[in-house]
Parts: structure tokens; sequence; C-alpha cells
């Protein structure tokens, strides 16, 4: 029996090392070695949806250079796609945020590949990717020379989070987040508002003098 | 006696050669070795026992080529960092440091329903930590430091 526990945590541990997706090219302007590579991946699109997933990620392209700095940078970036394929379709939504009244949209329980779901935290809006392991692993097995990592959670629902892995919903602000997010993330940009003493610190932007 | 002689020379020829050839494999491997720039992913559980004690625990780690672009962390950051990955060499010589985030303290960021910015502080009882480092050429095993104390060790 624990002979069969092993291999099957042997099984498991491999699989999770060996997510092959096909990656796909938005835009290259050069070399992945000497541009800065964003890299898109997609949850809660299953097999069938991928064509759906590739015009959001276009969209997300466009968005980006729309706006400055990327607009006057476009030729120092690249942006590729991930075609992560879920078993089903959306994002979770528990229904426990108490923020709002619930259930705010229906109650889910959503087998997508990186588990990215509403109500984190308790807060109705956050919709964080929490398989932050299953993200490691897609992006060291398809493209580790990552410079920024964004998701595209396919929910219509308005939704999405900072951090590391800069994530949004197709919401009508596609975009507006994980841009703001990769000011964070690749910029080392901080905020401009007041977010708490815990945040205040040194940045290009934000000194003792100027939080605006 | 002759046939001895160029069967005795062909032996040593066929053993030199494959020598030679054993030499130059171990060499280009070597070599390739310390060319190809490889890049290390950790993913860990971390979370505090039953005394508070945080520990560490690792779900898996992957070894590819890859080079990271961006500068490494002050020095002076890394002497202060709570939680730290350090690579070590064989007589456990810190060869590189990346300082990680509070595994219990999530700062998130979303849009609010006035459609600002905010920001929000969650405590958490654990958390999946995924991390990624430039390997080292001598880079023998990985700690996982909580105020200066290693406590997961791992092994490449």
């Amino acid at each position: 029996m624990k002979k069969i526990a092993f291999l099957l945590l042997v099984s498991i541990d491999f699989i999770a090392q060996s997510q092959v997706f096909e990656v796909e090219t938005i835009w290259q302007s050069g070399s992945i070695d000497d541009r800065i590579n964003f890299v898109i991946m997609g949850d809660g699109y299953r097999d069938l949806e991928m064509v759906d997933y590739m015009t959001h990620a276009e969209n997300f392209t466009n968005e980006l250079f729309n706006e400055t700095p990327f607009k006057e940078y476009k030729n120092y970036f690249n942006v590729f796609a991930i075609k992560v394929i879920s078993n089903e379709s959306g994002a979770s939504h528990p229904g426990t945020a108490t923020d709002v009244g619930e259930p705010a949209h229906p109650i889910a329980d959503v087998d997508n590949y990186f588990g990215s779901t509403f109500d984190f935290g308790g807060i109705h809006r956050l919709l964080v990717p929490t398989n932050t392991a299953a993200l490691n692993n897609v992006l060291a097995t398809n493209f580790p020379n990552y410079d920024q990592p964004i998701v595209i959670v396919n929910s219509p629902h308005y939704g999405g989070s900072g951090g590391p892995f800069a994530t949004t919903s197709l919401s009508n602000v596609f975009g507006n987040i994980a841009i703001h997010e990769v000011g964070h993330s690749f910029a080392a940009l901080a905020d401009e508002y007041y977010a708490g003493d815990h945040l205040a610190a040194e940045r290009i932007n934000y000194d003792a003098g100027n939080r605006s | 006696m002759n046939l001895r002689l160029v069967s005795c020379l062909l032996m040593v020829l066929i053993l030199s050669c494959s020598a030679a050839g054993n030499s130059v494999s171990g060499q280009n491997t070597s070599n390739q070795v310390k060319t190809a720039p490889q890049v290390l992913f950790i993913n860990l559980t971390m979370y505090k026992d039953e005394a508070s004690q945080v520990k560490a625990e690792l779900i898996n780690k992957i070894i590819t080529n890859g080079r990271i672009k961006g500068k490494k962390d002050s020095s002076y950051r890394i002497e202060n960092a709570e939680y730290l990955c350090v690579q070590y060499d064989q007589k456990s010589t810190p060869l590189d440091s990346l300082i990680m985030d509070d595994p219990f303290v999530k700062n998130v960021e979303y849009i609010n329903s006035q459609g600002a910015f905010e920001r929000k502080r969650i405590e958490l009882d654990s958390s999946q930590v995924s991390l990624r480092m430039q390997l080292t050429d001598q880079t023998k095993y990985v700690g996982i430091l909580h105020k200066n104390q290693i406590i997961a060790k791992i092994e490449l």
C-alpha cells in the first residue's frame, strides 16, 4: 500500500513537472535574450476555447501597447501566450466575500488549471490564481526566460489582482489591472496613492515629498 | 609474430582512441555545464507548526536552461531579510541569495467598487511559495532561511 502511495506521489510529481503546452508568439521585436518578455497564461479555458483565449491575449497585448510608456517602447518587448488547457471553463466563486452581498454572481467550484478564484481573503473582486506551484511549473517547462507573467482568467465578472502574477478577468477594464501591476513587478514603481505605512518606501516615483 | 604485434598495436590504438574519446566527451560535458546558464525553480509549502515554528516543505524543483534578467537584491536588504533562499557550495559557502516575501502575509491589490485601486493585507496560516533563481555552477544545495536559520535544505 505504501509502495502504491509512493508511486502515486511520484506520478503526480512527474505530471506536475511535465506540463508542455503550445506557446504562441503574439508580438516579437527581437531575441528573447535582449528583449523584455511578457508571457501570458490563460486559466479556465478548455481545449475548445483556445481560439477565444488567443483573441483575449491579443486584445490584451493591443491594450498594453496603446498605453504610455509601452506604446513608445513597443520594440523593446516580446509577448508570448502559453496555451494552458483547463478541465473546466471559468473561475471558482465560493460566495464567501464579506464586502458585497453574496452571491454577487452564481456560486461555482471550477476545476481550472491554476485554481483561480474570486472572493480571496473575503474580497469579492480579488481574483487570484491560488496554485502558484502550477504557475511556476508551467513557466519552468514552457518559458523559463520570462520577465513578466500575466494571467488572463476566462470569466466575464470583474476581478483581478497584483503580485508576481498580474491577473485579470475579461471585465470591461480588461487589461488595466495587469498594466498597473506590471508597473510594480517589472519597473519597481510604487502605488501613487496611500496604500498603508507598511508599504511606504523610497522608490523611483515615491518618496517622502512626492506620493502622487 | 607479426600478427601478434599488429593485434597488440591495434588493441593499443583502439584503447587509446576510446580513452581519448572519453576524455574529449568529458571535457565537452564539463564545458557545456559551465557555459549554459541554468535556472532553478522551487515550489514550497510553508506553514507554522503547533509550537509556531516556521516550516518549509519542498513540493518540487525544476532545473532548466535559461537566463534571468534584472538586478539582484542589495547586500543590505539581504542581511536584513527575514526569509531568504540561499545557494551553497560543497563547503556550505553562500553563493547567491534571494529575498523571499513573508509567506504568511499577502499584500494584495485590487480595484474596489468605486473603480480605484486598493490594497489589503491578508494573514495566512500556510501558503505555497514559488521561487526562481539563476543557478550557479558551484551550487550543491539550497537553504530556505528564516531569521538566518536554515529551515529546509534542498539537495540538487
